[in-house]
């Protein structure tokens, strides 16, 4: 714990973390020889030595103030390590992700990422500056107790050596069980409140199709059956809450039994009193050991953030050539590529085709045919396992990020805009945008007219995430960028599913416009992108399944030539047409 | 029509009155335990005692036993106490859950939205787990704290009333410096929470904006305000945490072990050579008082708790008070099923009306569309005929009818509706779609599943018909939509309202849910009202409604329209820009 928590610092300030473990276990040490001096004062209270007693009370008073100090400036270290980590963890990662591949940035990914930067972070720096103090004392007191009792007496302190791994191994058991049982209430009341939601969201349905009782009763008994689940599961719940309280308990009523069953019968006043002197020792020796158990529960929950932060650090960059190379010119080709995510099925077999510089290639296909993962490939959001694509018959591997971002722009279906004002999103394509350049995309993007309707235009700000803005002003955003970045390849989705029919003409308008002169893949949806296409690919479960212009694939009448009847019937359906 | 509820002054109390009875119990039962559980600690000091006078004396084994049978006691009654509290817990999540899901039932549809979804599942998920932590552990926890340094105290004062008042000390101390360390805190607590949120949405700009910023290469530029946040976050931070912990320090020592100890060592000592108290008398202190500390831990961790509690008990109240639609007391049946708005006017708030003065009429056995850009108040105006909220102004009949004097039941008997959100419940595809006639034989809903042309689908399904959506079942959102179609042939309305499904993924499925509609539509005799989109889709209406921010700005047969040089000439070419768009 200490080594991975070291890790996250940078090596200069790794020393803080050791310094801090010292310091703690230093601290722990000295509270428990505070504490031992009860023995010695004890007994020389009960055998009425006054000038030991006063000995011993000025030994236990140096103790005390030392451990003190000793306390407070651990605590110091512990919260000079948490500064630190709470600056670097959250650099590093920063740093770290920043040259991470477009392709690691899924929905689950990013989840955790913001999850970890803002939670995590704060869970991980709580372990020095509080749990992992609370863990380490709570284990090292007892065990200098222990000591002490083995130099006053062998036989008590053999038996408490003996019972801390029982005790230990009972609350591994315990929390084991208690784990499980969490796990099992915790499923029951998600798959309860997911119900909840569902009658909630199901409402309107219910209510109009469900006749007046039938439904809702369904739902009351559901409810029942759900509430007797649970009751089911206390016999789950309640013995690791009951255990968890009696462990502690037990022990401490046996060790202190045997210290009775000791001291019974010794006539030697001195043995006898430093046998009942040790009474208050083994209390304090037990009561921190029950406590372990819920340290190390919190410990857990910090541990399972540390896992989240190694993932993330693990992942790896794509490799950036030493020395970039600039494409010759704009060609696209892809070479035999195929390529699977993670969880291993493929989604692109053997996909070969070129585009040459300046000619439109159109992806048709069903949804699931591996379309978007073509041009995200292109984009290098990742690189595929086999095969090769190259722009300029440069590979995208040896063509570098840089050279790369400005040969391509693209427009894809989820138009990130950061808050700021619409300005500054526009112009991130070109920082050095003057603001007639500005206007002149605007007017190609229709973005003009929303520049105009806004009450401060260019410096209206789109709030966190472009959410001021409506679905079909994003997308013209994100065409104005295009348009000004001016690259010579231009990767596009159509998808426009999401906007309404006169957003969707306004924005075919624009595309056909940021076409021209380009060498472009789009993922086709409009009737006029795909017949004026040079080539369509139409792709089905991850092959180029046909090829060919708009007429030649007509013409040999297969699966495109029916997927574009479809698409014309439902682009030109009539309601009341039979 | 909403019945008002004057906000409650105690929220937790009355939420968790039906099982305040078994949380007096628990934690009275919990309070005994907790100065049962003492005993063995009492009677070792007995024991020891007795030893020092005499080392053989045979009375200590029954002491003993007694402590360990009243300790056996203590832990018996705490573990009732915890099952008592779990049950109080069970029945109370009961109750709860079907107290919201009653208000559901009778909250006006138009309440029914994304936000309230996620409140609904805050109140269910987050908020009664926290009334959880309360009922079940909580209130039990803190009865217990509070007993046993009662019960350790009132021992020792017997034991030796000065030493124990003089071991009372720390406890004044330490609240006074735990006051005043929480006093500025509040202040920056506020501060706290601002620059959290700070942070917060600087990562999430960071996290959620990295792609855009990489594909326009400017990775550096988001990352300088991502570090500048992270900045400011750790200096406010350090500045707030660090001048605390030396108080912190403090109050925590003050109440330790150690400190007790020196309390009780030196003026024990002192006493002792007062001649003031036995020896002897030490050892219950140092046995019974070193623990006082703990008890202070849990309390000060469950006030937390209390805390969280009192919020989510906030907002499970304001769940328990979603406004209530009344059913009519004198139900009137409508006769025929012409509908018919006048003047209708609606806003979701006062200053913001998304319908003004519509007034329209829907004949039986026509089709009127519903035309208009997008926020016009077409989907308003749709669901305020199947009374998702009712008009602030103006009138709507079915069947000469006010819709409010209408029983429910008939109302959604007599119309029905195919909507873009698709909701199907967990239940089999079989009971989706016939959940407006539960009893429908299986050759009826197959018949409807057919006309809605997803019967091939459902049939490939693992078990058919009885495949449980969400389960075995995974339909892809067109195929949803046509079982909701199904939905509806079942139903067979005399009113039907439709929302245009734009694209599907899929081209085939998008047709095969407009050939479905057509059906649906062309079937028999209906009142049939349309949301179109592409104005292709509704071109044969008998009737088209323009709207423009709320209000009706033209209406006729498209031929009519199209001549009109008015909003739906623009919309029409909107759509139908020429075609010369070949490169």
């Amino acid at each position: 714990m200490i080594r991975r928590l070291a890790r996250y610092l940078d090596p200069e300030d790794a020393v803080l973390i050791s310094r801090y473990f010292r310091w703690t276990i230093v601290s722990s040490i000295l509270q428990g020889v505070t504490l031992a001096f009860i023995i010695p004062v004890l007994r020389a209270v009960l055998t009425g030595d006054t000038t030991a007693t006063a000995g011993w009370l000025v030994g236990f008073c140096i103790a005390a103030v030392v451990s003190w100090r000793v306390e407070y400036l651990a605590t110091l270290k512990g919260f000079d390590t948490a500064g630190e980590l709470l600056t670097t963890l959250r650099y590093r990662i920063g740093d770290h992700v920043a040259a991470l591949p477009l392709g690691w940035f899924t929905p689950a990914n990013t989840s955790t990422l913001g999850l970890t930067l803002s939670k995590g972070v704060m869970d991980i720096l709580a372990l020095p500056a509080r749990q992992l103090t609370a863990l380490i004392k709570s284990i090292v007191i007892p065990l200098v107790l222990i000591a002490v009792l083995l130099g006053v007496d062998h036989r008590i302190g053999l038996i408490a050596l003996a019972a801390v791994p029982a005790v230990g191994a009972l609350y591994w058991w315990v929390g084991r069980l208690g784990r499980r049982a969490d796990a099992a209430v915790n499923r029951a009341t998600a798959d309860a409140s997911d119900r909840m939601v569902e009658f909630a969201q199901a409402q309107p349905v219910l209510r109009t199709f469900g006749r007046a009782g039938s439904a809702t009763d369904h739902f009351d008994r559901a409810l029942q059956e759900q509430a007797r689940t649970e009751r089911r599961h206390l016999w789950l719940v309640l013995p690791p809450v009951i255990l968890n309280g009696m462990v502690v308990r037990l022990t401490l009523l046996g060790l202190l039994s045997t210290v009775i069953a000791f001291a019974a019968g010794v006539t030697d006043a001195l043995a006898l009193a430093t046998l009942l002197a040790t009474l208050p020792i083994i209390n304090r020796l037990v009561t921190p050991l029950g406590e372990v158990a819920g340290h190390a529960t919190v410990i857990r929950v910090a541990a399972a953030q540390m896992d989240a932060v190694d993932q993330i650090l693990d992942a790896e960059p794509l490799p950036e050539p030493a020395m970039p190379r600039r494409p010759s010119d704009a060609t696209i080709a892809f070479e035999n590529v195929s390529f699977a995510y993670d969880t291993g099925t493929p989604v692109l077999s053997d996909i070969s085709f070129t585009v040459p510089q300046g000619s439109t290639t159109a992806i048709v296909g069903p949804s699931g045919s591996g379309k978007s993962t073509i041009i995200r490939l292109a984009a290098r959001f990742f690189d595929p396992q086999n095969g090769e694509i190259r722009i300029g018959s440069t590979p995208l591997p040896l063509i570098g990020a840089e050279n790369l971002h400005h040969m391509v722009a693209p427009v894809f279906q989820d138009n990130y805009l950061f808050s700021g004002t619409l300005a500054d999103n526009v112009r991130i394509a070109r920082p050095d945008a003057t603001d007639a350049d500005l206007d002149a995309v605007a007017r190609h993007a229709g973005l003009a007219e929303v520049v105009t309707a806004l009450p401060e235009g260019w410096n209206s700000h789109v709030g966190e995430g472009g959410t001021r803005l409506s679905g079909g002003e994003r997308q013209r955003v994100a065409i104005a960028r295009a348009f000004l970045k001016d690259a010579p390849i231009l990767l596009l989705d159509e998808a426009t599913g999401s906007l309404d029919a006169e957003n969707q003409q306004a924005l075919a308008t624009a595309i056909d416009g940021l076409r021209r002169h380009k060498t472009v893949i789009v993922i086709a949806h409009q009737l006029t992108t795909i017949t004026t296409a040079d080539e369509i690919l139409f792709l089905e479960g991850g092959r180029i399944v046909e090829r060919g212009t708009h007429q030649e694939l007509l013409t040999i009448n297969q699966r495109y030539a029916s997927h574009w009847r479809a698409l014309n019937a439902a682009r030109t359906w009539r309601l009341l047409e039979q | 029509m909403a019945d008002p509820v004057p906000p409650d002054p105690n929220p937790m109390a009355s939420l968790l009155r039906p099982v305040r009875g078994r949380l007096i119990l628990a934690a009275s039962l919990q309070v005994v335990a907790s100065v049962l559980v003492l005993s063995p600690l009492i009677t070792s000091s007995v024991i020891a005692r007795r030893l020092l006078e005499d080392p053989a004396d045979p009375g200590i084994w029954p002491i003993l036993l007694l402590g360990s049978m009243l300790l056996g006691v203590g832990l018996a009654l705490r573990g009732i106490a915890d099952l008592v509290a779990h049950l109080a817990d069970n029945a109370l999540t009961l109750i709860l859950r079907r107290r919201v899901a009653d208000r559901l039932r009778n909250a006006p549809l138009g309440w029914f939205t994304d936000t309230t979804a996620g409140q609904v599942k805050q109140g269910m998920q987050d908020d009664v787990g926290a009334l959880h932590h309360l009922v079940a552990h909580s209130y039990s926890e803190v009865a217990g704290a509070i007993a046993t340094p009662i019960a350790a105290y009132g021992y020792l004062f017997l034991v030796d009333w000065r030493l124990a008042s003089i071991l009372l000390i720390p406890i004044p101390v330490f609240v006074l410096v735990y006051r005043r360390m929480m006093a500025g805190s509040k202040q920056k607590m506020g501060e706290y929470g601002r620059v959290l949120a700070d942070i917060n949405s600087s990562v999430v700009e960071f996290v959620d904006g990295i792609p855009v910023v990489k594909t326009f290469g400017q990775t550096g530029r988001a990352h300088a305000a991502y570090r500048a946040a992270v900045k400011r976050f750790t200096a406010f931070f350090l500045g707030w945490a660090r001048p605390l912990i030396a108080p912190e320090t403090l109050s925590n020592q003050l109440v330790a072990p150690a400190a007790l100890l020196a309390l009780t060592l030196l003026f024990g000592t002192g006493f002792v050579e007062l001649g003031w108290m036995d020896a002897i008398d030490l050892l219950p202190f140092a046995l019974v008082a070193l623990g006082l500390g703990g008890p202070i831990g849990v309390l000060t961790s469950n006030l937390l708790a209390l805390q969280m509690g009192q919020a989510a008990a906030a907002r499970l109240n304001a769940l328990l008070q979603i406004e209530q639609v009344q059913e009519p007391p004198a139900p009137v049946s409508p006769s025929g099923t012409r509908i018919e708005l006048e003047r209708v006017s609606f806003g979701y708030d006062a200053d913001r009306k998304v319908l003004h003065d519509i007034t329209a009429t829907f004949e039986p056995g026509t089709v009127t569309a519903i035309v208009g850009a997008s926020g016009s108040g077409k989907s308003t105006l749709a669901r305020l005929m199947l009374r998702y909220a009712d008009p602030s102004a103006g009138q709507i009949r079915l069947g000469g009818v006010p819709l409010h004097k209408i029983a429910s039941a008939e109302l959604f008997r007599t119309v029905g509706f195919v909507f873009q959100d698709v909701r199907l419940i967990r239940a089999s595809i079989a009971e989706n779609i016939a959940l407006a006639r539960p009893n429908a034989a299986r050759t009826d809903i197959e018949k409807a599943a057919t006309a809605a042309n997803i019967h091939e689908r459902l049939l490939r399904l693992a078990r058919g018909y009885d495949s449980v959506y969400s389960e075995d079942a995974m339909l892809s959102g067109g195929e949803a939509q046509r079982v909701s179609i199904a939905r509806a042939f079942l139903l067979d309305p005399d009113v039907l309202i439709l929302d245009e499904a734009t694209s599907a993924s899929d081209a085939e499925s998008e047709h095969a849910i407009q050939m479905a509609l057509s059906t649906l539509v062309t079937q028999r005799s209906r009142t049939v009202i349309v949301i179109a989109h592409r104005l292709d889709t509704i071109r044969d209406a008998d009737q088209i409604l323009v709207l423009e921010q709320g209000r009706i700005v033209e209406r006729g047969r498209h031929d009519e329209l199209l001549r009109n040089d008015g909003a739906y000439q623009r919309l029409w070419h909107a759509q139908h820009r020429p075609e010369g768009r070949v490169r």
